[in-house]
């Protein structure tokens, strides 16, 4: 059941309807999310709940038994156990089948070596788990006595299939409370789901194919080709991903749960530091709680400094699938640090670029394009599916091709991207495009009319893909 | 004074006159469209009704528990070889030369059924009814399936697939370099489009197999990367038949026409190849569109597949004409045995 779906419409209007039904009541509240979460699950495959109930269910008894722990080790010890148990069900589940891919040569990125499918979204709530459980180890959050919370909070059906990755610290106490949307929320949420929409059904629907083709076919093709190729699928992920998180936050907030915002405009960024401040910020912000501050993060010397730095990226690339090529994405990220961390400059910008100006400044631009480029130049190894075909991408990109003229269809596609672009950078102060609050209600109600009719006019027919990032 | 009160009457008495003639001849225009629209929607209503009633279509099925002898294949290769009969008439009547070959994209020992009962058919068929045919499937059995087909993700032509097609067609497209047809239609005759594809478009296919593709369809609805001219000055060669042809999962530079294309530049190589089509569809292309393309030569791709489909529910399912195809009393039997027992 995909968000950009009538399927999905249908489901959420019952579930709307019946949650808010029952609005003075926390707990039922709770336990209608509950079945709503499981029914939108068990809809992708019947076996699917049976691995949430597994994670939902050790998370629990591990967080219950850290907190009756006072001594210490004790605690640190069922700490240490619970991320191990949770985590070699992740590593099990989802990477032995891709392990034993990489041996046989066969790719099943979507089956683990029992043959079992591999459940979407298995990496989110485990992150999740393992989250709530150092959360509380850390007393950073009150123990959820209550299951049922427990329960709807990490099978969530918004973040549930591809984040944002929740934090009990601000997402837990949530489900504990009643949160009446106000009007001006109602706004904000149909404001960011119509956003959305446009950008999966409108942009990524469309260019989607492109970029496979691009990929697929990088024999035949030029070096001109592959970079737009390469450029297309950073546009393309963007407008999928950024389009799962914002419809999410949108559902979510209908339900009265404000969910962690996974996208800042990030194409506008000056530098990686900043880049990855703005991109995927859930993943940044888990990676950053439990791997890099325990790890040191930037308190002992440069050289560890630089280490953990690129640990973590190394370990993103694993998150994302146990092959060389997101090894390598990841590392390359990391190595894109190196030269702002010695220059002291990886943290400069927390603004918004060229705040209060139409245009950036000249410095400004050239920043952002090397940015730019350097992340699209990350993507050959993202979406590759081997080093061969990484290799074969880069080097065409590097050849004398570089300067022939690229296929007219990969020009058009990115074409279709750049109103998307536009519009972001007009809003770049915002949240996102459409939040146009402010605005007198004539000119808001026309927004969201022409955004509904651009989605109805130029949608893709017969494109149901799924989100990208479902498969991580 | 008079005059300037006469000229714009007369005007006006012109225009109306013209606007007259050409308003009844856009009534006759719409009548006749409106009859066909009224037609394609009782047939579409049809179609529907009997999808319903008839949901399965059994393809190779037909030929299992000694199926090849059944009354119902019998029936399905008389129709089949009536078709054919058909064809080669009416590519004939032009002057053009007809031709089968039978191509189908098993490789290696894993022989189906419908190859295994259709292709001596079709060989004897196009025998009784004097059609040249050339079956290609014995060398392309031989090959390795890894090397001329795109498996394990799907049975069609790789690029060295089609090389290899090309390389078996050549000696026939030889053996007819300088066969000529005798019609030429006028630009008034001639449709909008010769093929089935959406005209002058470029886009990127996969089939929901992760096999992404760039189909360019021409002004005339074919696969091919430049139009048509009329009229001719080239031989034109006509290839008609279904994926084979068509060849899914290649862009139009590797298909096996391209190909021939580069090697015989004198001669136009028109690919009219369907996805999932059968003699049937072939039939109704030809008469609607192909024809007009004015071929010289026509090869016709078929295969063991093209009988089995021609029973009743895959017509009603598939077919190009849309209209409602009626179980003949051996097909309702051998649904209702089969399905609703």
């Amino acid at each position: 059941m995909l968000f950009n779906t009538l399927q999905f419409a249908y489901f959420f209007a019952v579930i709307l309807v019946l949650y808010w039904a029952v609005w003075k009541w926390r707990n039922i509240q709770n336990l209608v999310l509950l079945a709503a979460n499981f029914y939108f699950y068990n809809k992708l495959h019947y076996t699917f709940p049976l691995y949430l109930i597994g994670m939902i269910t050790t998370g629990y008894c591990f967080a219950t038994f850290i907190n009756s722990q006072n001594n210490p080790a004790r605690r640190k010890a069922i700490l240490v156990a619970g991320i191990c148990i949770l985590g070699f069900g992740l590593t099990y589940i989802k990477y032995s089948g891709l392990i034993l891919g990489s041996i046989t040569g066969m790719a099943q990125w979507q089956a683990s070596a029992l043959g079992i499918l591999v459940p979407l979204g298995i990496s989110y709530y485990t992150f999740a788990s393992i989250g709530y459980i150092t959360d509380v180890y850390r007393r950073k959050t009150p123990l959820e006595k209550n299951f049922i919370t427990y329960a709807s909070y990490i099978s969530f059906f918004p973040h549930l299939l591809s984040g944002p990755i929740p934090s009990s610290v601000n997402i837990l106490p949530q489900f504990s409370k009643a949160n009446f949307p106000t009007l001006a929320q109602i706004e904000h949420s149909v404001g960011e789901i119509l956003w959305g929409l446009f950008k999966k059904m409108v942009i990524a629907a469309h260019v989607e194919k492109v970029v496979g083709y691009c990929y697929a076919s990088y024999e035949d093709q030029n070096g001109s080709t592959l970079f737009l190729g390469i450029l297309l699928f950073n546009l393309y992920l963007y407008a999928d991903f950024s389009a799962y998180s914002d419809i999410a936050r949108g559902v979510g907030r209908l339900l009265g749960i404000e969910l962690a915002q996974n996208f800042k405009m990030p194409f506008f960024s000056r530098n990686p530091g900043e880049f990855w401040r703005r991109w995927h910020t859930s993943l940044r912000r888990w990676m950053l709680d439990y791997l890099y501050i325990p790890l040191g993060g930037n308190k002992g010397s440069t050289a560890m400094y630089i280490f953990s730095l690129l640990f973590i990226f190394t370990f993103s690339g694993l998150w994302h699938g146990a092959n060389m090529t997101f090894i390598c994405w990841g590392l390359l990220n990391g190595l894109y640090f190196i030269p702002y961390i010695l220059t002291g400059t990886l943290t400069r910008y927390k603004d918004v670029v060229a705040k209060g100006r139409l245009f950036p400044s000249l410095k400004e631009l050239l920043q952002m394009s090397l940015t730019f480029f350097l992340m699209t130049l990350t993507r050959i190894f993202f979406r590759a599916p081997n080093m061969t075909v990484a290799k074969g991408i880069a080097m065409r990109i590097f050849s004398s091709s570089i300067i022939a003229a690229p296929i007219a269809l990969v020009v058009k596609s990115v074409a279709i991207c750049i109103p998307m672009i536009a519009f972001e950078w007009i809003q770049r102060e915002k949240l996102f495009v459409l939040q146009i609050s402010r605005k007198h209600m004539a000119v808001r109600i026309a927004g969201y009319i022409v955004v509904v009719i651009l989605i109805y006019l130029l949608h893709k027919k017969q494109n149901m893909s799924e989100y990208y990032y479902f498969k991580f | 004074m008079k005059k300037y009160f006469l000229t714009p009457l007369v005007a006006i008495a012109l225009l109306s006159t013209g606007c007259s003639s050409e308003e009844v001849t856009d009534k006759v225009q719409q009548k006749k469209l409106s009859e066909e629209l009224a037609v394609s929607k009782k047939n579409a209503a049809e179609v529907e009704k009997l999808n319903e009633l008839y949901k399965e279509t059994p393809d190779e099925r037909i030929l299992e528990n000694n199926g090849a002898n059944s009354p119902l294949y019998r029936e399905l290769k008389e129709r089949y070889k009536t078709h054919l009969l058909k064809l080669k008439q009416q590519v004939e009547a032009t002057g053009a030369k007809f031709v089968v070959v039978i191509i189908s994209p098993e490789v290696g020992a894993n022989i189906s059924l419908l190859t295994r009962y259709g292709h001596p058919y079709i060989k004897t068929a196009c025998n009784e009814i004097g059609a040249e045919v050339y079956d290609l499937s014995p060398v392309i059995a031989a090959q390795k399936p890894e090397k001329i087909t795109q498996v394990p993700r799907d049975g069609h032509w790789s690029k060295d697939g089609a090389i290899f097609l090309a390389n078996q067609l050549e000696p026939i497209i030889k053996k007819y370099i300088s066969h000529k047809s005798t019609v030429t239609y006028t630009s008034a005759e001639r449709p909008e489009t010769f093929g089935d594809l959406a005209p002058n478009t470029e886009e990127i296919l996969d089939g929901g197999k992760d096999l992404p593709y760039k189909v360019v369809a021409n002004a005339q609805g074919l696969r091919m990367d430049h139009d048509l001219k009329f009229p001719k000055t080239k031989q034109h060669i006509l290839f008609l038949g279904g994926s084979q042809f068509y060849s899914p999962f290649l862009d139009n530079e590797f298909i096996s026409t391209s190909v021939l294309a580069k090697r015989y530049p004198d001669i136009e190589m028109i690919n009219a190849g369907m996805w999932a089509g059968c003699t049937d569809d072939f039939i109704s292309l030809w008469e609607e569109k192909a024809k007009y393309s004015e071929p010289d030569v026509v090869l016709l791709q078929t295969n063991g597949t093209d009988i089995t489909d021609l029973f009743f529910t895959n017509r009603n399912h598939l077919s190009r004409s849309k209209k409602p195809y009626l179980p003949s009393p051996i097909e309702e039997k051998y649904f209702m045995e089969t399905y609703r027992k």
